[in-house]
């Protein structure tokens, strides 16, 4: 009974406009509240509690750095370098604009991890842009808001982040698990707007001199190096997620103030104070999420989600099945990085009991919940990408229907073709 | 979640918690970089280079996160509040508030015993006492029943049909 007024209590206060941390909150608040009338009271000092232990995480404390080290990469200018970049490789062949999006929002991913800042971060660039050729303006958000979610799957993922903290993977592992579906996303998505370009005649580009060209990329790469570095530092064993994260600072530092000489010392310090606004946020999410994780765990959910899994089938496919079928249900409702947190802890284990690689099994929820942002009623990159471009969240939605097919198809190659995931962590890592 | 959305800082309070933040952000990283150099280049690692970021995180956390009431980084979704007559979202934003007032007060009273039961620990790296890190949220809470209670007063002040819900945030994280 407090598990469904739980899960009812949190549908309904983040349907309502709640934010999501103080929905997650709330209602574990007075589930809390309603035990106390039950024979089995949960203490609220354990409500209090666990707020502060949730985030008291060396590992998490990567989350911060690295949204420190986007923002600094995004105020420096290296968005619009990433696009250039992408547009000097792309621009001229078919798909024009909209493939530009495709591959910046891929380049750009390596810069801060999060779906929603890649497509905030491109779309305010190529939107009015893309309008301005002529592209209409549902399809170029649609096409940005898709496009981002492969963000979450490039190192560095604050998604994987989370995940590896939470039950105990290995964050490098997850992060190199994640490059090969990436590039799976990115390859599937450009084929599909390179088709859909060519069938409604959406303009290309004017090709640029070669030595322009060749300018363009060289300016581009530069950002690239940061993400590139953390994953090398970290498959090497030099540095832990969280030391990776402030050599990553510390280059866009450099970066910012030396070569590309576009920080001054005020914007830095206050790109620190919103970088620590929005670190905030994600550490409430967090800290809330783990209360709400307590009492499952207190309401023994997870023996009940095991032991009626299990009765159904003990194959893996079918659990797979299982598995990717509830997180699309609650990716409909509910924010990746809460369903992360409650539900990794509970089916890792199961999971792992029937031979199923955690490894392989994070890189599968992270896609899974990828296809929950572009679609309602709580699709993050459909409302971020709507804002931007003025227009209504159910258009951009229709626009987006092609990809999202094709995340699902790709959702289930990933679920069903494990070597995607574990090939190269195995080859660089062993096993 | 309130009415308003502010982009910037406004007035003393906010701007002492923006810097503050900025000032743990910065401390953070100037940490946990400290930490890395005296490992790599000198091999000797301070005692405290997870404990203290740590400790620095938490405060950074509960002390600034007040704030993002009114500046707004936290998810929401405005889009059944938003297709609601002003009434019924002043109903409800006017709830939420109180609510989330009620949940701080809770964390508030129920952090003291865990502050109690803490304060005979020490942080053995810094040999503080253990308790500090259960002090934030108390602290934090303060900061965020001024932020929600400030929304609710500006809520009231403002007449239903000016009544902005807010929208998806674009630089929203996860």
């Amino acid at each position: 009974m407090i598990l469904f007024t739980l899960v009812a209590l949190l549908i309904l206060f983040i349907l309502s406009g709640l934010e999501v941390a103080w929905a997650i909150g709330l209602a574990a608040f007075i589930c809390i509240a309603q035990s106390q009338l039950t024979d089995n009271p949960q203490p609220f000092v354990v409500f209090a509690h666990e707020m502060t232990a949730g985030i008291n995480s060396f590992t998490l404390l990567s989350v911060p750095l690295f949204i420190f080290a986007g923002e600094l990469l995004t105020l420096s200018g290296a968005t619009k370098r990433l696009v250039d970049l992408a547009s000097a490789m792309v621009g001229h062949l078919n798909g024009g604009l909209a493939n530009v999006a495709v591959t910046a929002n891929f380049v750009v991913s390596g810069m801060s991890g999060s779906a929603m800042a890649d497509a905030a971060a491109t779309g305010s660039v190529l939107v009015p842009e893309m309008k301005r050729r002529g592209y209409p303006v549902d399809y170029a958000c649609a096409v940005i808001a898709c496009a981002a979610t492969v963000g979450p799957l490039v190192p560095p993922s604050l998604l994987f982040i989370v995940l590896g903290a939470s039950v105990n993977i290995s964050v490098g592992r997850l992060f190199l698990a994640g490059i090969v579906p990436a590039f799976c996303v990115f390859l599937s998505m450009y084929a599909l707007t390179w088709y859909i370009a060519r069938k409604r005649g959406l303009p290309k580009e004017p090709k640029l001199p070669g030595r322009q060209r060749i300018c363009m990329i060289v300016r581009g790469l530069p950002p690239l190096a940061a993400p590139a570095f953390v994953v090398a530092s970290m498959v090497m064993g030099i540095a832990t997620p969280t030391e990776a994260a402030s050599i990553a600072v510390f280059y866009t530092l450099i970066l910012g103030c030396v070569f590309y000489r576009t920080l001054t010392l005020r914007m830095v310090i206050e790109c620190a104070g919103r970088s620590a606004l929005v670190a905030a946020a994600v550490m409430l999410t967090v800290a809330t999420s783990q209360i709400f994780s307590a009492l499952v765990v207190h309401e023994q959910f997870g023996d009940m989600l095991t032991s009626g899994m299990l009765s159904l089938s003990r194959d893996p496919a079918v659990l797979l099945l299982m598995v990717n079928l509830i997180l699309l249900m609650l990716g409909m409702f509910m924010e990746p990085l809460p369903i992360v947190l409650v539900l990794a802890p509970l089916l890792v284990p199961m999971m792992q009991s029937v031979g199923v690689d955690p490894v392989h099994l994070g890189v599968t929820m992270v896609l899974n919940l990828m296809v929950g942002l572009i679609h309602p009623p709580v699709g993050m990159n459909l409302f971020v990408v709507s804002a931007i471009g003025r227009v209504e969240v159910m258009q951009v939605f229709f626009q987006a229907i092609p990809y999202m097919i094709l995340l699902l198809f790709l959702l289930v190659g990933v679920t069903y073709v494990p070597q995607l995931s574990l090939w190269l962590p195995n080859l660089i890592m062993g096993h | 979640m309130s009415a308003d959305q502010q982009t910037k800082p406004q007035g003393p309070i906010d701007h002492l918690i923006f810097y503050f933040g900025a000032a743990g952000m910065l401390g953070v990283f100037g940490l946990v970089f400290y930490g890395v150099v005296m490992r790599f280049v000198f091999s000797k690692p301070p005692l405290w280079s997870v404990d203290l970021p740590n400790l620095a995180f938490i405060w950074l956390v509960f002390v600034t996160v007040g704030l993002t009431t009114p500046m707004g980084p936290q998810i929401r979704v405005v889009f059944f509040l938003e297709r609601m007559p002003a009434r019924v979202q002043r109903f409800l934003l006017v709830a939420s508030h109180v609510a989330i007032l009620v949940m701080i007060a809770a964390f508030f009273w129920f952090s003291i015993p865990i502050i109690e039961l803490s304060s005979g620990d020490t942080v053995l790296s810094l040999g503080w006492n253990g308790s500090i890190y259960y002090y934030a949220l108390p602290v934090g809470c303060v900061v965020m029943a001024y932020y929600q209670i400030k929304a609710l007063i500006l809520l009231f002040r403002q007449s239903p049909d000016d009544m902005d819900v807010g929208h998806s945030k674009p630089d929203a994280p996860l």
